[in-house]
C-alpha cells in the first residue's frame, strides 16, 4: 500500500497509517514512508513516543532487580564466571540480552538510600561495601582510595574521577582473562562513574575504561585494578 | 501540499513552505536553518529512539549529528527536491541509530556479556532520579498489567515488545485472531496514556 500524495492526510488516515506502523504491520518501503511523513506531526510523533515508553517501562518492569544480597544459585553463577566455567546457553531476544549485559539495579551510596534498599529487598544487605576510588583526572591514575568497608559485603564499589563533560565510550572488566562489557555508564554531576562488582572479582581483575572529554578527538583510555 | 508559513505558523505545528526554506537554507539564512532544525528536531529524536536497539545516553549526540548532516546538505544545495526532505531526514536518522547498533554489537562481539545472574551484581550507581524513574515506570506498567483483564492479554505485551515477535507469530503462538490482537495492543496504549495523563506526564503537543 502507497502513502497517499496528499500531506497533510485527515486524521482518520493518519491513525489507520499508524496502527499498522506501531503493529510492524507496515512492510518496509511503507514503514520508511511512514516515518518521513511523521517527522513533522507533532500528534503522530505523541502515539510513537508514548508505545515507545510503553515499551521501555515494560522492560524496565521485566529487567527489575532481584535481592541485592546474591542467593545462594547466583553465588555460584558468579563464582563459575570468575572460574570461567561455561554457563548454560540459553535462547534470548536481544532485549534479554541487554539487560543481561546492562544491569539494570541502582545503588546508591549513602545510608539513607541503603537503608532504602534494605527495607525493599532483602535483609541482609551490608551496610559499608569497600570503595575504591580512583582519580584520574590528569589522564593517568593519580590517587587510589581503598577503603575497607564491612568485611560481610558480598560486593564491592569501585569509583573512578573523570571530567564532568566526559563521554564514557566503553567499560569493560577482565575477570580471569575474559573480557565482559559493561554498560556504558553516566557520569555523575560531580565527575564520578561508579560501578558495583562481586567480591569474588577483587584483586583478580581490571577495568577498562574509554572516554573522550570536551574538545578532545582523541579518546583516552585507562586501565585499574580492581 | 505546503503552505507557506510565518515562525508562529511552524511553532504550532502548522505546515512549511518548504521548497522557500530549502533555497533559503542554501542561500546562508541562519533564521531558515533555525525553523529547519524546530520542524525536525523532535521527529529526529524519536526515529533515532525507534531505530536504536539498546537505549543509549547518547541520543542527544546522535541527534545533533543528523541535524547538522542534513543543515550541512542543505547548505550546499545537494536536497534539489525539497519534498524529498522529509525522506533525506528520515534516512540520515535511520542510518545513524543503525550506526550506533553495530558499534554496540562490535563492542559485545570482542567481550562476553554478562550472564543473566553476574549482570545482577555488576552495575553501576547512576543518579538516584533514574533508580526512581526506573520505579516510576514499574509502578505504571503494574497498573496497566493489572487493567488487562486475561493473562493472554498480558503475554500479547510481552512476547510483542519483549521478545519483538511479529503480530502474525503473536497470534500464532496464542491461537489468537488478528483483531483481537489489535484490540489488545490498542487498548493497552489508551490505557498506558490515561496513567501517564494521569500522574500528569502530558504529551509534548498538549
Amino acid at each position: 500500500m502507497k502513502l497517499p500524495d496528499f500531506d497533510p492526510m485527515p486524521s482518520w488516515l493518519e491513525d489507520v497509517w499508524l496502527e499498522r506502523y506501531l503493529n510492524r504491520a507496515l512492510n518496509q518501503e511503507e514503514s520508511a514512508g511512514f516515518e518521513a511523513y511523521m517527522l513533522d506531526k507533532p500528534r503522530l510523533l505523541d502515539l510513537v513516543e508514548l508505545d515507545l515508553a510503553l515499551a521501555d517501562a515494560l522492560r524496565a518492569d521485566a529487567g527489575k532487580a532481584p535481592s541485592v544480597v546474591p542467593q545462594a544459585a547466583q553465588m555460584e553463577a558468579i563464582t563459575a564466571a570468575a572460574n570461567n566455567t561455561p554457563s548454560a546457553a540459553k535462547p534470548r531476544s536481544k532485549w534479554a540480552s541487554f539487560n543481561a549485559l546492562a544491569a539494570s539495579l541502582v545503588l546508591g551510596v549513602g545510608a539513607g538510600f541503603w537503608a532504602a534498599k534494605q527495607s525493599i529487598s532483602a535483609p541482609t544487605i551490608a551496610s559499608s561495601p569497600p570503595r575504591l576510588v580512583f582519580d584520574s583526572m590528569r589522564g593517568a591514575i593519580t590517587t587510589n582510595l581503598n577503603e575497607p568497608g564491612s568485611a560481610a559485603s558480598t560486593m564491592y564499589i569501585v569509583e573512578v574521577a573523570v571530567p564532568p563533560d566526559a563521554q564514557v565510550l566503553s567499560a569493560i572488566a577482565v575477570v580471569n582473562g575474559r573480557d565482559i562489557a559493561l554498560q556504558k555508564p553516566v557520569v555523575s554531576s560531580d565527575g564520578f562513574v561508579t560501578f558495583v562488582f562481586p567480591v569474588q572479582w577483587r584483586d583478580q581483575s581490571t577495568l577498562e575504561l574509554k572516554w573522550t572529554a570536551a574538545g578532545s578527538s582523541e579518546p583516552l583510555q585507562l586501565v585499574f585494578k580492581i | 501540499m505546503y503552505v507557506a508559513a510565518n515562525p508562529d505558523e511552524v511553532a504550532q505545528g502548522a505546515g512549511l513552505d518548504l521548497p522557500a526554506l530549502v533555497q533559503r537554507v542554501s542561500d546562508g539564512d541562519a533564521e531558515a536553518e533555525s525553523l529547519i532544525l524546530t520542524q525536525f528536531s523532535r521527529g529526529v529524536h524519536c526515529l533515532i529512539r525507534k531505530h536504536l536497539d539498546h537505549p543509549d545516553s547518547n541520543l542527544e549526540d546522535m541527534a545533533q549529528d543528523v541535524l547538522l548532516a542534513v543543515l550541512e546538505s542543505l547548505r550546499k544545495g545537494a536536497v534539489r527536491d525539497a519534498r524529498a526532505l522529509p525522506g533525506y531526514v528520515r534516512t540520515t536518522a535511520v542510518h545513524r541509530a543503525q550506526l550506533a547498533n553495530r558499534q554496540f554489537s562490535q563492542l559485545v562481539r570482542k567481550t562476553e556479556p554478562l550472564g543473566d545472574d553476574d549482570g545482577r551484581f555488576v552495575q553501576q550507581a547512576a543518579p538516584v532520579t533514574d533508580e526512581i524513574d526506573s520505579a516510576r515506570k514499574r509502578r505504571q506498567v503494574r497498573e496497566l498489567l493489572n487493567d488487562l483483564p486475561m493473562e493472554r492479554d498480558r503475554d500479547v505485551l510481552t512476547r510483542f515488545y519483549l521478545q519483538d515477535q511479529s503480530s502474525e507469530e503473536v497470534c500464532a503462538a496464542l491461537a489468537m485472531e488478528p483483531e483481537h490482537f489489535r484490540r489488545v495492543l490498542h487498548r493497552a496504549r489508551t490505557r498506558f496514556k490515561a496513567i501517564l495523563a494521569h500522574v500528569g506526564i502530558q504529551s509534548a503537543s498538549t
